[in-house]
């Protein structure tokens, strides 16, 4: 673990606090409530370190979905957070402005072309988005109307 | 990026069509449609059980989909060195020519994954190398799964599929190894 691994958990551990602060205040006046539940994540760069993971239960208190932070390091992201239900789930990355992409650089003859090819699509802000694996790499900022649609997909929960 | 003769195509769309049928199974459980699920490993599960272990597939198929795209991966770029050596053979091998082709055949399989890596490097460029060093960095975590080795950098599905689906494109879009490239044939 270094300096910069230590940075960065505590870093990834504020994005997702107040993504979950979010989604609390997005489901405040359904009938889902909202546990935050202590877990631990450990990673090469960082060590280990505890983060929250957010549970949303019906009335019943039955769990209708969860939100698990996997980890800050991912390729081309500073953060992953999986939203699991019982028939899907789904995967959300903290991005930067523009997305990460991949440098191809070709050498024939001794000449050198250069192209960037983006990851995602669509990444026109900072934010957590949600990565769309069947269209191939479309990322979609999360918002609250898209976490309804995400929440449904992923438990058939509709919120109301 | 993926081109239309894409060797990881056939891997990337079993992942999606097995995530497809465990959504669709999870739906038939939720709504009671047991009938469809005779005949099946989940027959007799409780509802419980049965949602455990899709969840537990779900998990399983994403890290299997990074161990299978590597595999078929690293095959291919031992079958371009492969077939590169195949012109240390020409029309009229020396002996010597004949001894190196051997070499390289037998030990080629030995050969370490980013010591591999590096020889495409002129073709790939450095970061795409680098990236794919991380996905095998990844690839062996899943592989050896020890619960005491913190994970290394995570890689989605996607990622992997397109970093490698790159470099495959890359190479076969190269002069040196597109079908039909000539080079001088003779050894020394």
């Amino acid at each position: 673990m270094n300096e910069n691994g230590v940075e960065a958990a505590k870093t990834f551990t504020e994005s997702v606090d107040n993504l979950f602060s979010e989604i609390t205040s997005w489901v405040a006046d359904t009938n889902l409530h909202t546990t935050l539940q202590p877990t631990e994540i450990s990673e090469e760069t960082t060590g280990k370190y505890r983060i929250n993971k957010l549970t949303l239960a019906d009335t019943n208190g039955k769990m209708v979905a969860e939100l698990v932070p996997v980890g800050a390091f991912v390729i081309g992201a500073s953060g992953r957070i999986n939203l699991n239900g019982k028939i899907d789930d789904a995967i959300l990355l903290k991005l930067d402005a523009g997305g990460p992409a991949m440098d191809i650089e070709t050498t024939v003859a001794g000449v050198t072309e250069s192209k960037t090819v983006p990851f995602f699509r669509n990444v026109k802000e900072s934010g957590w988005y949600w990565i769309e694996s069947s269209r191939l790499g479309r990322a979609n900022l999360l918002t609250k109307e898209l976490f309804a649609e995400l929440l449904w997909g992923v438990s058939e929960y509709a919120l109301t | 990026m993926p081109s239309l003769n894409n060797i990881l195509e056939p891997v990337w769309e079993t992942y999606q069509t097995t995530r497809d049928c465990l959504k669709i199974t999870s739906k038939s459980i939720s709504k009671n449609q047991f009938a469809i699920l005779r005949n099946t490993k989940f027959a007799g599960n409780t509802v419980d059980a049965a949602e455990l272990l899709i969840s537990d597939s779900r998990k399983n198929a994403e890290d299997f989909v990074i161990l299978s795209l590597w595999a078929v991966f690293e095959r291919k770029l031992l079958e371009y060195i492969q077939n590169k050596g195949k012109k240390l053979l020409g029309t009229t091998p020396t002996i010597f020519c004949s001894n190196l082709h051997q070499k390289i055949e037998r030990d080629m399989e030995y050969w370490k994954s980013n010591d591999l890596l590096e020889l495409f490097k002129p073709v790939a460029g450095h970061d795409l190398v680098g990236k794919a060093k991380q996905v095998k960095q990844y690839r062996d975590w899943i592989a050896h799964k020890n619960p005491n080795k913190p994970s290394p950098a995570n890689v989605l599905p996607l990622e992997a599929y397109k970093i490698l689906s790159a470099i495959i494109t890359t190479i076969e879009q190269h002069p040196d190894f597109k079908k039909g490239a000539v080079l001088n044939d003779s050894c020394m």
